[in-house]
């Protein structure tokens, strides 16, 4: 059902090659990219897009195809993780916010004020505790979209504890846990993807913006973020190292956005009436 | 070498000089001009600075951004020329020193006034030295520390009497310890002085928005206000390089500060543009961590993991660090050849440098493993490198790396963010450190503090009996050649030690509207603007 | 009904003043000691206490705290140590430059949002619906730097038609205001106009099935007065709760397009502030951003229950 509506709907299915050629590309990216990522080349600095280097080089000669590719590990890393993170904390939190009236309070409140909280501000503090690194960017940018989750999971669980199917199975004489598990979360599903799939383009350009702040990946490992960063200084001199990256990333979160509205379109009962 | 000497010529050719281009290497100087063009009376001078300055109070004020806008303000006793010579400002002569060094007598000019109309005279230096000594806070009292008392003689001499000789105390006072502040504003206002300081100067403070602007105006109080034609300077604050550059080529500002080395060749290639550069008096380099423990000026002690490493217990290996860094190929590769390698902590365009000084140990990785085979290491060596989190730092972090390995060491980058990294390196918790400084006249303050035994910047935890003896010994010689001679042979020692290995210097870049006329770019890279003004 | 804004009131109280315990506790924290960055090159460590003890830093939490909340309470948010000028008069400078510029992206994003939001829903399942969405998408998957970077290359210096950078207020020219935030506000907006796309899209698709809407047809209103006199009015308020809840999101996420037009607004403010450890600035700015995020939040959420007293509003606020 699902997945003969994505089939049909075009757009759907090019962010999904997309999407699978890209994460095909990071996961092999030792034998797909031309050049290992960090090999400096003195001699050839800033050279322009040619047929040894499809992207160009940069200021230390480092070929610019091969640290994209790489680049699109840690992007995919950092959207994968930093969802799942928010996911595996905020779940939980909105359930039992929205099961259990007198969590209720708490939880809206701590949600509320990491919402208050200004992101990068968060970030930064972060990345000062824990020193720039990709694992700094997926948990700040994992934290940060935590409330968010805590706000879908507990207005689903709201909306599904007052329905029919789970007052009779509460009548049925089944547990909080069995509701929870088996009537409600998979009920919330597709809530809860069409969230995921807003965060992780979501994310991606949030790992762009820390390392466009210095709070990103370790040189020399690249990120597409970093790539950015590093081409805001020759804009004039190597055009091309921030169009490449910047068009990969534009690339990749298209994808993801067009198939997370074709999953939007597919999942949500609503659409699918018409 | 040429870069350097042309440098120099640049600095010295003089008062009127708005147009000064480095030539690179095999490169004819093609614009070195001297702008002889008469400014027009008036306008208001708009200039982008790279960073926002600290509080505008002379006394507990660092930043060296700050010190270019003090320029405008706020004059000192004494000033530097083109060439770096110590001049007097507000002092009318050179300073007296007494036989034994211990009294030292300045005379001041007469009639000058505070831009509030108070009369600048003894007293008024007195009270601002004074505050400079003991205000809590006050950023001046290490370089004041060997004073004793400041008396007033007559009402235009001051006699200072010191603990001990201090031969740079007359390059502290053409520095911010030097600046002599309104006594009515002082105490008008307190400690809150510099949200509006009143000082001598060809320009008195306007107005400040944080993050913003300083804005300042002529002050017709001037002693030298004929001179001054412009009606007054904007500073905006522009902390990204390329907005900067942007902004001048659009002609939103009219001078600016800090032009980065990757703009260098396009700002010369833009008509109505112009650069003036000079080497900078500071240094950029490597911090290696010997004996770090306790924290900075405590007693160094042996390291442990995870911040010892074979670099704090050899110095063979640390020599072989350095053989391993091309510092031309940092230079061309990084900054575009833009900034000049420097193996020492003095400018060669300062009056202490010498071949000592400017010695240099040659790229040489294979002599660099042979010495790591000496030491017994097996390669590569793992050293980790704390640097900074901007783009420019990761850029110099992976050049370093990438000859480190050729030389046998293999580096691991630790982009920490700037103020963390303080912290950090202070408390000793780092094995190197890519970091620099930014300068001073005197070669002490490049020095002294950081490799002296205890000293207040000695993050290394370095400690040499024979380096401390002719620091102190410089300190108390007045006489330049010998001080000169005293500098090289530290120098030379720290070769053999390397403590900190010195990369490159970086330079201050000015560009400039070809509108504007009569900029003055000294070493010290300050913004002078007393006699600019907009071509008639 | 007077209950649940009195509750609602308690709360956002309640909130508030837990972030400022999170932030005043979470900034001193950090590594990285404001002392040592105001020494700015300097590490002599008796420097450094004596910067401690002139700035009180040197006291235990809880009295900082109690302090700080005492002089906050009377208007007093205390001086930057770095720059001495009052915190309160600095984020009085950078507040109304921010707010310019959101109410500007704001526009710019309501415009390009409902316009395609709009054709989105009428032109279902069409080449015009992929158009645009398409461009909504884009808005969401182009880095807003990057984006800048690009504008400032193509508008500001191949084609000099706008300026590179600055401020000038709109109540001052508004002329030159209008150039000056153009830029700025189109890629600061793009994201947002992006979200009120898809909520103006699926806003309309549920009007437009409406029994109501069906009534109109069927009374042989054309498809544009259905459209827009029906269907959009009622999907408004849907947009409006999104504004709302984006305004605060805006205000503290305008920091990268700040730092590369140069304007001296909150973003920026903040941003400097955690990297020179500013204590006091930080809290300031955490304080001003929570309060209009929890005011905001609070007058959406009590219009909502008037409008609906069922509803209460609980959706992503991205």
């Amino acid at each position: 059902m699902t997945v003969r509506r994505i089939l049909r709907n075009p757009l759907a299915m090019l962010g999904l090659v997309v999407v699978f050629v890209a994460t095909v590309a990071a996961l092999l990216a030792e034998f797909v990219a031309p050049f290992p990522f960090d090999q400096v080349n003195f001699s050839e600095p800033l050279r322009p897009p040619s047929g040894t280097h499809i992207f160009g080089t940069d200021s230390i000669g480092r070929d610019q195809l091969s640290r994209a590719i790489f680049g699109l590990r840690a992007s995919v890393t950092v959207g994968l993780l930093s969802v799942a993170l928010s996911l595996a904390v905020g779940v939980p939190l909105g359930l039992l916010a929205g099961f259990y009236g007198f969590l209720d309070p708490l939880v809206s409140r701590l949600t509320d004020t990491a919402l208050a909280f200004p992101f990068l501000v968060l970030a930064v503090g972060l990345a000062a505790i824990l020193g720039p690194s990709l694992s700094t960017a997926v948990i700040a940018i994992g934290i940060a979209q935590i409330p968010a989750v805590v706000r879908v999971m507990r207005s689903e669980t709201l909306r599904l504890r007052g329905m029919d199917f789970v007052a009779a199975a509460v009548a049925g004489g089944a547990g909080d846990a069995t509701v929870l598990l088996r009537h409600i979360l998979p009920n919330a599903v597709s809530a809860l993807i069409v969230q995921a799939t807003v965060a992780i383009p979501g994310a991606i350009i949030g790992e762009a913006v820390l390392s466009f702040l210095g709070l990103g990946v370790r040189p020399p490992t690249p990120s597409l973020g970093v790539m950015l960063a590093d081409a805001q200084t020759f804009v004039r001199d190597g055009p091309w190292m921030a169009v490449f990256p910047g068009l990969t990333i534009v690339v990749l979160t298209l994808a993801l956005n067009l198939l997370g509205d074709g999953l939007r379109d597919a999942l949500d009962p609503r659409e699918s009436r018409r | 070498m040429p870069n350097t000497s042309l440098t120099i010529r640049c600095a010295t050719m003089g008062l009127l000089l708005t147009a000064c281009t480095p030539i690179g290497p095999g490169e004819t100087n093609p614009s070195t001009t001297v702008d002889n063009r008469p400014a027009r009376e008036g306008g208001t001078l708009r200039v982008a600075l790279s960073a926002e300055p600290d509080r505008l109070d002379p006394t507990v004020a660092r930043t060296l951004v700050g010190r270019t806008v003090f320029n405008a303000i706020c004059e000192k006793l004494y000033d530097v020329d083109s060439k770096l010579t110590i001049v007097p400002q507000l002092a009318s002569a050179l300073p007296e020193f007494s036989a034994d060094g211990l009294t030292i007598t300045i005379k001041l000019r007469a009639g000058v006034k505070f831009a509030d109309g108070t009369p600048m005279d003894a007293t008024a230096v007195k009270t601002s030295l004074d505050r400079h000594r003991t205000l809590p806070g006050s950023a001046r009292t290490s370089e004041l520390t060997s004073v004793d008392s400041v008396q007033v003689v007559d009402s235009a001499t001051i006699a200072i009497k010191m603990k001990t000789p201090f031969a740079p105390l007359t390059a502290v006072l053409a520095d911010r310890a030097g600046m002599v502040m309104s006594p009515a504003a002082l105490t008008a206002q307190g400690e809150n002085f510099g949200t509006s300081p009143v000082c001598v100067g060809p320009f008195k403070f306007g107005s400040r928005i944080a993050q913003d602007r300083i804005e300042v105006v002529k002050d017709p109080q001037y002693y030298d206000a004929s001179k001054v034609h412009l009606a007054g300077v904007t500073y905006k604050i522009i902390a990204d390089a390329n907005t900067r550059f942007n902004n001048l080529r659009s002609g939103d500002v009219d001078v600016l500060d800090g032009v980065a080395a990757t703009d260098v060749d396009a700002l010369k290639s833009t008509s109505g543009l112009s650069l003036i550069a000079s080497d900078s008096l500071g240094y950029q380099g490597i911090t290696i961590n010997l004996g770090n423990v306790d924290g900075v000026g405590k007693a160094p002690k042996p390291l442990s993991a995870p911040y010892a490493s074979p670099l704090a217990t050899d110095k063979r290996v640390r020599q072989a660090f350095e053989l391993s860094l091309n510092r031309e190929a940092i230079n061309q590769v990084v900054f575009r050849g833009q900034f000049t390698p420097a193996c020492g902590p003095i400018s060669a365009a300062s009056p202490f440098s010498s071949d000592a000084a400017q010695a240099c140990p040659k790229h040489d990785p294979n002599a660099a493993k042979a010495l790591l085979a000496q030491a017994g290491l097996s390669l590569p060596v793992k050293v980790s490198v704390v640097i900074g989190n901007t783009p420019d730092a990761r850029r110099l972090g992976e050049a370093i790396q990438a000859q480190a390995k050729e030389g046998g060491f293999e580096l691991e980058l630790q982009p920490v963010e700037f103020a963390a990294s303080l912290t950090q390196t202070d408390a000793g918790r780092y094995q190197t450190f890519q970091i620099g400084w930014s300068g001073r006249v005197d070669p002490d303050g490049n020095i002294a503090n950081f490799v002296r035994t205890n000293g207040s910047q000695n993050i290394s935890g370095y400690s040499n009996l024979a380096v401390d003896a002719l620091l102190d010994e410089a300190r108390r010689t007045p006489d330049t050649a010998k001080r000169r001679d005293l500098y090289g042979q530290v120098i030379t020692k720290l070769h053999d030690d390397v403590p900190l290995i010195y990369l490159y210097r970086q330079k201050n870049l000015t560009g400039a509207s070809s509108k504007v006329v009569g900029v003055q770019v000294y070493g010290d890279g300050l913004l002078r603007f007393a006699t600019a003004g907009f071509a008639a | 009904m007077s209950r649940y804004v009195l509750r609602r009131v308690v709360e956002s109280a309640v909130t508030l003043i837990l972030a400022t315990i999170v932030v005043f506790a979470g900034i001193r924290a950090l590594p990285g000691d404001p002392a040592r960055t105001l020494a700015g090159e300097e590490s002599d460590p008796a420097t450094l206490a004596a910067i401690r003890a002139t700035y009180g830093l040197d006291e235990p939490l809880p009295v900082q705290y109690l302090r700080y909340v005492q002089k906050a309470a009377t208007g007093d948010l205390g001086r930057s140590p770095r720059t001495g000028l009052p915190v309160a008069e600095s984020i009085g400078h950078a507040l109304p430059v921010t707010l310019q510029l959101a109410v500007f992206a704001i526009a710019i994003a309501v415009l390009m949002g409902i316009g395609t939001g709009v054709v989105a829903a009428v032109r279902r399942r069409r080449p015009a619906e992929w158009g645009a969405n398409a461009i909504a998408l884009l808005g969401l998957s182009v880095p807003n730097f990057w984006f800048g970077q690009m504008a400032i290359l193509a508008l500001a210096i191949a084609y000099p038609l706008l300026p590179a950078s600055g401020f000038v207020s709109v109540f001052e020219d508004p002329v030159e205001s209008f150039r000056h935030l153009l830029m700025p506000a189109t890629v600061l907006g793009t994201g947002l106009a992006a979200i009120i796309m898809r909520q103006t899209r699926s806003a309309m698709l549920d009007a437009l099935t409406a029994d109501y809407v069906r009534t109109a047809r069927a009374k042989g209103l054309s498809s544009a007065q259905v459209v827009l006199g029906h269907a959009l009015r009622n999907s408004l308020i849907v947009v409006i709760t999104v504004v709302g809840l984006q305004l605060g999101a805006l205000i503290s996420g305008a920091v990268v397009t700040e730092q590369l037009f140069v304007l001296p607004g909150f973003g920026k403010l903040t941003i400097d502030a955690v990297f020179t450890r500013d204590y006091p600035m930080i809290q300031g700015v955490v304080l001003v951003t929570a309060t209009a995020y929890i005011v905001i939040n609070l007058v959406v959420d009590l219009l909502y229950s008037v409008i609906d007293p069922r509803i209460r509003v609980g959706g992503p606020a991205l």
